[in-house]
């Protein structure tokens, strides 16, 4: 036998524990929209900036543009141009758009693992800032193209190998000629015999060696002679009564000489001073010169004149001719 | 032999529009509690009470333990998460996979699974004895509206508290996220926003919303649905409660995997 359902017991402030539960999950969805949003950038202002590469593949919707490692933009769109490039559309925030100037190089790699990554490099931070909608040029860089490029590389480089190694080839020969030498460098006259080629060579090498060293004795002795002319040379060259004293007197009487050749020139110089003055006096008189001449010269005229007035006043003589005295 | 033959695909047939028309009633009576639930009329004083019980019973009662266990499990799920990507080098894709897996599936996924085991089969049981008793027929020669009275109440409160539950565990799992990722520095706080806002565009937030809405609806609708369409027949309420409860998982089940498939196929 079942107990008879009992009234539910009463609960205390239902209305408003539910209204509770509802403003919080209210706030909590409001403020995850918020964050959403915030996160997405719809509050923050944007820059366009427009990459254009030969290939997209690899890029998506979405993903990050980095600079030094942190993500400064998102893919807004990939789209393809009517020159059959493809154009990515980058959304950058403007606070962060100062990173980008108009030397700044974008790349896009794909590794072998994991994503691709689309990178910006700005060398010279100096530059004039990127402007808003700039188109630029992609890099790429495709880690996976490279590898049947590097598989051909490596088997050429394992062929030549191969062949450098083989038997008969010209590694293996000269090992071969190394084992040679080797074994004449164990005998009697060790490296120098390995090197010449034989022992025979090596004996002359070290007569030689015994002959040189007596020549080197005699050099030896020639420059000691050579050093004691040497110090007879200097003694008389620079000693007391040498060479180089004598030259010093010598000189001493030059300057002298040199001297007086100096008051001789003063004497000439005042002598010619006084030639000048002499020829400055004779340009004088040639001036008078020309008025004394024309004053002859009105002379001669009136003597001339007196002569006609003889001649005609002289009655007993026709000769026209005048003789002057 | 012949009336065997013929009567096979008649059975097949029948149970088939009978499935369809079961699944009819759900949508019909999913809609039309969704718009009651808009309808200011509906919430008239005494409905009020009755609603305000609902989500009482369902969400508040629950939500300090369901919370707590969830933020465990997240917190294990994390760590093991963060330690494999480290292991592998991959922790870059730590949070990004801590926050799709948690709070996109698992949380609102375990949420409908905790209102669905706590209150829908309680809410099938309860609306099933009503319907065999004969207490809606009751309320509509006294003048009142059980489909407004007692049902439409239950839906709210059953949408509300996986609404509840599902934020509060993912609030508390994001934060988690970012300890787990990022430890007690506030450094973390632009890469974490960043990857939020990497991983929530317009189409996987709205996705979210709506899968959240329908997992709302389904906890409270299906098993309605099964309890209405018995027979009245005391002995068939074992039988209602396991209708509604295997087609409820089957629900659960059906969208997580739509949401999946249309996020990552």
């Amino acid at each position: 036998m079942l107990p008879d359902p009992q009234p539910a017991p009463l609960i205390p402030h239902v209305e408003f524990k539910a209204a509770l539960l509802l403003a919080l999950t209210l706030a909590l969805v409001c403020g995850f929209l918020a964050y959403v949003m915030y996160a997405r950038g719809v509050f923050a202002s944007t820059q366009r900036l427009v990459l254009v590469a030969d290939d997209s593949e690899g890029a998506k919707v979405g993903m990050d543009l980095t600079f030094s490692g942190f993500p400064i933009g998102r893919v807004l769109r990939i789209e393809l141009a009517e020159d059959g490039k493809a154009r990515i559309v980058i959304d950058v925030p403007r606070e962060d758009a100062r990173w980008l100037r108009t030397s700044t190089v974008f790349t896009m790699e794909r590794g072998l693992v994991g994503d691709t990554h689309l990178r910006a490099f700005s060398g010279v931070l100096d530059d004039p800032p990127l402007p808003d909608g700039a188109i630029r040029p992609l890099l790429r860089g495709d880690a996976s193209a490279e590898i049947p490029r590097l598989v051909a590389t490596t088997r050429a480089l394992l062929e030549n190998l191969e062949r450098m190694s083989g038997p008969g080839s010209s590694l293996d020969a000269s090992l071969a000629n190394v084992q040679t030498v080797t074994g004449r460098m164990k005998g009697r006259y060790g490296a120098l015999a390995g090197v010449l080629g034989s022992e025979d060579n090596a004996r002359k090498v070290i007569t030689a060696l015994d002959r040189t060293n007596t020549l080197l004795a005699s050099v030896g002795e020639v420059s000691n002679k050579v050093d004691r002319l040497l110090a007879k040379t200097d003694e008389r060259v620079f000693g007391a009564a040498g060479v180089m004293d004598e030259t010093q007197k010598t000189i001493a009487q030059l300057n002298a000489v040199l001297r007086d050749a100096r008051d001789s020139l003063k004497k000439a110089d005042a002598v010619l001073a006084e030639a000048q003055a002499i020829g400055a006096n004779t340009r004088a008189a040639t001036a008078d010169l020309a008025a004394l001449r024309a004053e002859v010269e009105a002379s001669l005229r009136k003597v001339a004149r007196l002569v006609d007035e003889i001649n005609r006043k002289w009655p007993f003589a026709r000769d026209t001719q005048l003789k002057l005295p | 032999m012949l009336r065997e033959l013929t009567r096979v695909p008649g059975e097949l047939a029948a149970a088939l529009l009978q499935w369809g028309a079961s699944w009819w009633r759900v949508f019909h009576f999913g809609a039309l509690a969704l718009v009651m639930a808009f309808s200011p009329r509906t919430y008239d004083k005494e409905n009020r009470a009755v609603t305000a019980k609902q989500i009482y019973f369902t969400g508040w009662q629950v939500l300090p333990w369901f919370t707590l266990l969830s933020a465990l499990l997240s917190m294990v799920l994390i760590r093991i998460v963060v330690v494999t990507a480290q292991a592998y080098g991959l922790s870059q894709y730590a949070l990004e996979m801590v926050v799709r897996v948690l709070v996109l599936e698992l949380i609102p996924l375990a949420a409908a699974l905790f209102v669905a085991l706590r209150s829908g089969a309680a809410i099938n049981t309860e609306v099933a004895l009503m319907h065999m008793r004969g207490d809606f027929d009751a309320m509509r020669l006294s003048g009142a509206d059980p489909l407004r009275r007692e049902l439409v109440p239950r839906v709210i409160g059953s949408a509300v508290s996986v609404v509840a539950l599902a934020s509060v565990s993912a609030t508390v799992a994001l934060l988690l996220a970012y300890l787990g990722v990022y430890g007690l520095s506030p450094w973390g706080l632009a890469g974490y926003t960043r990857t939020f806002g990497h991983v929530f565009d317009l189409e996987v937030t709205l996705g979210l919303a709506l899968k959240m809405l329908l997992f709302g609806l389904a906890v409270a609708v299906i098993p309605i649905t099964a309890s209405l369409e018995m027979p009245r027949e005391v002995r068939l309420a074992p039988v209602a409660v396991l209708r509604g409860m295997v087609r409820l998982f089957l629900a659960l089940v059906l969208l997580e995997g739509a949401s999946l498939a249309v996020k990552y196929i």
